[in-house]
């Protein structure tokens, strides 16, 4: 049996959860990400050990789901991203925890101007071999 | 000589029936105490231990619906026979094992809806018996 991944097992299978919400989807942070995107991107701090033991490698994920779209006028921008929002946490799987969702903040990406919010989230892993 | 530090992942735990308790548990203590009575007497204070008293507090990540759950393990022995006496072994660290009897209540189920949820235990380690075995 190969080494599981966080990618593989954590990553990846939330991205897929977040795949019928309107936007584009990323396991990893893209070099240019298209609006509108959701980014799986680690948080602070990224794994934590909170299980006993250490014969088997079991820790805490917290993960950020950064969610941006256009921001050309700021009123649609801010309803757009809400929606956005609003449609990830409906699709966001078991098993995972839910905490806060951050201000929406402005962010250059490239030449375009993107408002941004993030959700964070926790799950478990246990790595395998 | 060299100072040693072990912390909770050095610990190792095991219950009679084989759930993967370790995968759950993010802490594990037991506490072994003596009941010692004072006696005034004419000569001054005297002492007599007349128990000897155990208990294991266990904190863990409620595992509900999981295959081999922990949680379920504990429910249906307590529904099968309440009085029954669960055996554990928690490894401090290599060399340091402690085995003992423990009387089981039943888990919490349900949490907060911004955190995973968790079950907290103290149990009675029945008649304070623990083997410890050090190397």
């Amino acid at each position: 049996m190969p080494a599981s991944t966080i990618l593989d097992t954590v990553r990846t299978p939330l991205s897929n959860a977040l795949s019928t919400v309107a936007a584009n989807v990323y396991a990893f942070v893209p070099e240019t990400p298209s609006v509108p995107f959701c980014v799986n991107v680690p948080d602070s701090p990224y794994l934590e050990l909170e299980t006993i033991n250490k014969s088997t490698l079991h820790t805490k994920i917290n993960l950020v789901i950064s969610c941006g779209v256009a921001y050309n006028n700021n009123a649609a921008s801010l309803d757009n991203l809400e929606q956005l929002v609003m449609s990830v946490l409906k699709v966001i799987p078991v098993g995972y925890t839910i905490g806060a969702v951050e201000k929406p903040t402005v962010t250059q990406v490239g030449a375009s101007n993107v408002l941004v919010a993030d959700i964070r989230v926790s799950t478990y892993y246990t790595q395998t071999n | 000589m060299a100072t040693t530090v072990i912390t909770g992942r050095d610990v190792s735990l095991s219950f009679t029936g084989g759930t993967d308790i370790e995968a759950q548990a993010t802490s594990a203590v037991l506490t072994k105490n003596v009941v010692r009575e004072t006696y005034q007497t004419l000569d001054g204070e005297a002492y007599k231990v007349t128990n000897l008293e155990g208990s294991f507090a266990l904190s863990m990540l409620a595992d509900w619906g999981k295959t081999s759950s922990v949680c379920e393990a504990i429910w249906t022995a307590l529904d099968t026979n309440p009085n029954s006496e669960v055996s554990v072994t928690l490894t401090a660290a290599t060399g340091a094992q402690f085995v003992f009897p423990v009387l089981l209540d039943y888990p919490t189920a349900g949490g907060a809806g911004t955190d995973a949820q968790t079950v907290d235990f103290v149990w009675k380690v029945a008649r304070g018996e623990v083997t410890e075995t050090f190397s």
